[in-house]
């Protein structure tokens, strides 16, 4: 059905991108709230916390290599109680595609184009989704490959020219939130990043098979990851644990800051470019998830012929998301408990039901039929 | 309003003009169903968003799964 | 073929796509807007806009006219106000190169976190103007007053402000984000440079270009201290410039020294650099400003001998306690006088001490006037400019 092919180092790459995914814009504004100067501890507790997760998705699509979880969970759970968990998978991308899309068009429509209509942009954005699933996977992971070393450098540069404007002291006192801030705050950090990586449970089945597939997946995650706290920690001591909370966008408000020599200034529409493709690539994983799913759940003979409908669905639904982004801010926090029900309660409770049919003696599960 | 509709239901219809005779020529049935069930519904729900009229958001699902849990923790 | 065909289609959508063409504005439908002037009207705020006129400011098709415009409207909101400028101004201001606003003492008294939040949630302005309160004059006659060097006044007062906080220490340059992170951060209060106008000419909205002085100048000189975001009093010059010395904020600066035979020695200070630290002695805080400067010997009209060293180790440790001295000045002044913490130190004990910070923040001010401070400063004088031995000591031999 995928008929695919994404070599391992854009799987790396595509990772990373899915990592840093919308978090550059939206993460610092909430960790640091939950947090406040230790947010940069969140940051790190996060990363080490989500790595192994998703190390363990990698492991848990490879008990069934070629299949991706919409098919396994059929074959494990049998058609009905299967096509339930794949629903509910399905509804996952469905919203997240929804979600993502209101942001971006949050984002632009705050800061740039005040006066377009936010529909605009969720146009302009879902035409350019519909295409890419045209055009498939590999071109969406050569895409990738190929912004990937600008977008590097990009990310860099913001972080060198923010030098100047660091000030260290503003992470003291250190420890002074409590334990329990902090590790909630990280729950912030490690769902929004790591656990909204079972999309990849779709995807890895896609990958040309190679013996250093998982070193180049756990590469990409690491370094991902890396990004994450670097850019909660730059944004914590460019602005200041004080301001953030009250700004939405801090990440932009702290590029905004860039002065070398009072020539080099107002450049923060170039790091919005960053975003902005950072996040098109967790978009359009999403949705290629999503039709994915929706193929092999509907048994279609084609993974592209459904696009435009889905895609029309998907701007209906940007808009329905949310009638303001105060009301945004707070049905967010629901996301944490779904992120993690989709990328570690369903997973573990599919590999328990593995083994325990493993053990019971089912020789058709190991085939992959499809 | 005729606007919204007018022109979501010409985006559908070129839509459809492009994808649907090709599987009708192969004999799709299955495919051309749900092909027009879900431009159906994905324009239904364009024309509430172009329209500006607030639906349920999709994420009530997950805020009414997991509303008791956030509770329960916080009470704790 | 048909692939050559299919990008340029492409190209072209996209190009369309990119002029983003429906939130426009041409450049001759936008007051660029250089300095805000807020003051109060009664019950309302009357903001004075000094927009840029570009093809006075362009040397080339410039004239004889001034090279900006005065806008005032008055509204009962601030955002109103603004949007009242268009029944005077033929376009709508554009924010985004701000560069200096003045409130007036008004203003400032009722508190200045209200002004600031239409400037700071419009996406527009950025964040890197610089704040001040007009002393004595209404802060519109701050914006009216023309600047021979500087065509647009507001980039003079930003201008005048990031040199002589640069080079003369009494004022220091306070931006917004500076402002906003001393009102949010626990510990401090924030201060502002205080502007007004020297001379008596009547508003010159016409240029006199007759005359080499102009008769009104804008003059930064003392520097307003805030208890929260409410204007509280003001501070001197010399005790001004002890603040910029903790806080350290002097990148380079001039002062004098008196010799034995009471005649004056300058000093030229190249760099120095603050740092803070906090004891506990007896479970009180104690707060240890030690400074660490380079500098050399601007001046010298004294009879003293420099070319010996014995005489540089002298004039360093009366720089030493000439330096202590002003900073001891400026902290005594804010702790009798005005009882408010505007060097950071609260803020310096929440961070270096944050149990004891619990205990202290809620009366910190009445424990700020009774903190002991010790100030430490280490002057190293490398040269003395050009000349060794003045003038003035070699003509009498």
């Amino acid at each position: 059905m995928a008929n695919g092919k994404i070599s391992t180092k854009q799987l790396a790459v595509l990772v990373i991108y899915f990592i840093i995914g919308d978090m550059l814009l939206v993460l610092p504004s909430l960790i640091v709230s939950a947090a406040k100067q230790d947010a940069w501890l969140s940051g790190m507790l996060g990363f080490i916390v989500g790595w192994p997760v998703a190390w363990f998705l990698y492991k848990f699509s490879r008990l069934y290599p070629k299949l991706t979880i919409v098919q396994y969970s059929r074959r494990l759970l049998g058609k009905w109680l299967g096509g339930l968990v794949a629903i509910f998978y399905l509804y996952y991308y469905l919203t997240n595609v929804s979600v993502i899309l209101r942001e971006v068009g949050d984002f632009i429509t705050t800061q740039f184009l005040t006066e377009t209509p936010i529909m605009v942009i969720h146009l302009l954005m879902v035409i350019l989704i519909i295409w890419s699933m045209k055009s498939g996977i590999e071109t969406i992971a050569r895409t990738g490959e190929t912004f990937f070393p600008w977008n590097a450098l990009l990310f860099i540069a913001l972080i060198i020219l923010l030098l100047p404007q660091v000030q260290m002291d503003r992470i003291q006192p250190i420890m002074t939130e409590g334990l329990r801030n902090i590790n909630y705050a990280s729950l912030y950090s490690s769902t929004f990043t790591f656990c909204e990586m079972n999309v990849f449970l779709m995807i890895l089945p896609q990958v040309a098979n190679s013996k250093h597939t998982e070193r180049d997946y756990l590469i990409g995650a690491f370094l991902g990851g890396m990004a994450i706290c670097s850019i909660v920690m730059l944004t914590l001591v460019v602005i200041g644990p004080n301001l953030i909370p009250s700004l939405i966008y801090p990440t932009y408000s702290a590029a905004q800051k860039i002065n070398i020599g009072n020539f080099l200034q107002r450049v923060e529409a170039i790091l919005a470019i960053n975003w902005i493709i950072s996040t098109y690539f967790k978009i359009i994983l999403n949705f290629y998830a999503l039709m994915l799913g929706l193929t092999q759940l509907l048994k279609l003979r084609d993974t592209r012929s459904m696009t435009v409908p889905v895609g029309l669905i998907a701007f209906g639904l940007a808009f329905a998301v949310t009638p303001n982004t105060v009301h945004f801010n707070y049905m967010i926090n629901y996301y944490i408990y779904w992120d993690i029900t989709c990328a570690i309660v369903l997973p573990l409770l599919l590999y328990a039901i593995h083994l325990i049919r493993k053990k019971y003696g089912h020789p058709n599960l190991q085939q992959d039929r499809l | 309003m005729i606007h919204s509709i007018m022109i979501v239901s010409i985006i559908a219809i070129i839509a459809a003009g492009f994808e649907l005779p090709n599987q009708i020529k192969k004999r799709w049935k299955k495919e051309v169903i749900l092909y027009v069930l879900f431009l159906i519904a994905g324009s239904v729900l364009s024309v509430y968003a172009l329209l500006e009229i607030q639906l349920p958001s999709p994420l009530m699902i997950p805020e009414l799964m997991y509303k008791p849990l956030h509770r329960w923790i916080y009470q704790s | 073929m048909k692939r050559i065909g299919q990008m340029i289609v492409v190209c072209v959508l996209s190009l369309s796509l990119m002029t983003g063409c429906w939130n426009r504005r041409e450049l001759d439908e936008l007051g660029i807007l250089s300095g805000v002037a807020i003051d109060r009207a009664g019950k309302d705020y009357q903001v004075a806009a000094q927009v840029i006129i570009p093809d006075q400011v362009n040397s080339r098709t410039g004239g004889g006219k001034a090279p900006v415009t005065l806008y005032k409207a008055k509204g009962a909101t601030l955002f109103e106000a603004f949007r009242n400028l268009t029944t005077t101004s033929p376009r709508k201001i554009y924010t985004a190169h701000i560069q200096t606003l003045v409130l007036s003492e008004e203003v400032a008294h009722e508190g200045v976190a209200k002004v600031l939040d239409l400037l700071v949630r419009n996406q527009e302005t950025r964040m890197n103007y610089v704040v001040m309160v007009a002393k004595q004059v209404p802060a519109e006659q701050i914006m009216n007053v023309l600047t021979p060097l500087e065509k647009v006044p507001a980039d003079s007062l930003f201008n005048s402000l990031e040199t002589s906080s640069n080079i003369w220490s009494p004022v220091s340059k306070i931006t917004v984000d500076m402002l906003m992170d001393q009102l949010t951060t626990e510990g401090i209060h924030p201060v502002l440079p205080g502007v007004t106008t020297t001379g008596n000419a009547p508003a010159s909205q016409a240029a006199t270009k007759e005359e080499i002085d102009v008769p009104v100048k804008l003059v930064l000189s003392e520097l307003a201290v805030f208890k929260g975001d409410k204007l509280a009093g003001w501070l001197s010059p010399s005790e001004a410039r002890g603040y910029n010395y903790i806080t350290d904020k002097v990148k380079s600066s001039v002062g004098h020294l008196k010799c034995p035979d009471g005649k004056l020695l300058a000093i030229e200070i190249i760099r120095t650099k603050t740092k803070l630290k906090c004891m506990l002695v007896n479970g009180e805080p104690v707060i240890e400003v030690l400074v660490e400067t380079d500098s050399n010997i601007g001046e010298e009209t004294c009879n003293l001998d420099i070319s010996s060293p014995v005489t540089i180790k002298e004039l360093e440790q009366n720089a030493e306690i000439r330096a202590n001295t002003l900073m001891k000045k400026s902290v005594d002044t804010m702790q009798q006088k005005y009882k408010i913490d505007i060097f950071g130190f609260g803020n310096l004990i929440y961070k270096t001490h944050p149990k004891l910070w619990k205990t202290l923040e809620k009366d910190w001010d009445e424990h700020f006037s009774k903190l002991q401070v010790i100030y430490k400063t280490k002057m190293h004088i490398r040269n003395t400019g050009m000349t060794s031995n003045s003038l003035t000591r070699i003509m009498k031999e």
